[in-house]
């Protein structure tokens, strides 16, 4: 275990549920569409509900029932998996593979602040949902929340140096 | 056990009605509503529901393999937040 933790950005992985096995595996509630992302991931940081953090260096990653198992570096037992019963697990920003040009995670998006195309201030990004349909933006404005459909007819620019969405405000989206 | 074929699909006529006035006036806007038990028809593709959740409407563009399954298909009574990983192109 490497237990230098630093502030960094993170990128959310998912939540240790329990220990599986007796070699110290644990099994978690994964956030990811695809655990492929992990191939290229060494270390992942631990943040455990009394506050504390630690990083854990990644050495194993399979599926089994629906589920990921994943297996660390310095833990050996059930004991020591049981131990990160609880931890929400990320990866830092800068270890992720790097994206293809003008591609972006969804997660990315968090934060934005949305316009409209007049320039009137709509809201801050909150979240987003992938959706069956598509994805959505839970974007919180003035005292409400509005839901906006990440499609081409609805958002105008996402401009990523200013942190800034721009749409077009179809009749009805706003209600 | 499933609907009779005889009967056809069920699809709700007010959202028949509103589709069919917007695509008249060749204008944009978001159709809120309840009817998720509606069946999404080819004349649906390319609007944009607000299809009731329960707690909120829940933007929905329709395309044109939605076709035949319901509104409410699209919109989940339990929102899973994950997949941050997903990647989209500009």
């Amino acid at each position: 275990m490497v237990q230098n933790v630093s502030e960094r950005n993170s990128f959310p992985v998912g939540t240790v549920l329990k220990g599986l096995g007796l070699k110290g595996d644990v099994k978690i509630h994964s956030l990811l569409e695809d655990t492929e992302i992990l191939d290229g991931v060494h270390i992942l940081i631990a943040s455990y509900p009394d506050g504390r953090t630690e990083n854990l260096e990644l050495d194993r990653v399979r599926a089994r029932g629906g589920k990921v198992v994943l297996g660390f570096k310095g833990i050996k037992d059930r004991a020591g998996a049981d131990a990160l019963r609880g931890a929400e697990l990320s990866i830092a920003r800068e270890d992720l593979p790097a994206l293809a040009a003008g591609e972006y995670y969804l997660s990315d998006l968090v934060g934005y602040t949305v316009l409209s195309d007049d320039g009137i201030f709509i809201g801050v990004v909150k979240d987003v949902w992938d959706l069956p349909a598509n994805e959505v933006l839970q974007v919180i404005g003035n005292d409400r929340e509005v839901l906006v459909p990440l499609i081409d007819e609805v958002i105008k620019e996402i401009r990523f140096g200013d942190q800034r969405i721009v749409i077009t405000v179809m009749e009805g989206l706003l209600d | 056990m499933a609907r009779s074929v005889r009967k056809g699909p069920y699809v709700s006529d007010k959202l028949v009605r509103k589709v069919e006035d917007l695509s008249k006036s060749k204008k944009k806007k978001v159709i809120k509503t309840w009817a998720r038990r509606s069946t999404i028809t080819p004349e649906f593709v390319g609007h944009t529901f607000a299809v009731h959740n329960g707690n909120k409407f829940i933007p929905v563009f329709v395309s044109e393999n939605m076709v035949g399954h319901k509104l409410g298909e699209f919109a989940p009574t339990r929102i899973f937040r994950g997949h941050p990983d997903k990647k989209k192109v500009v």
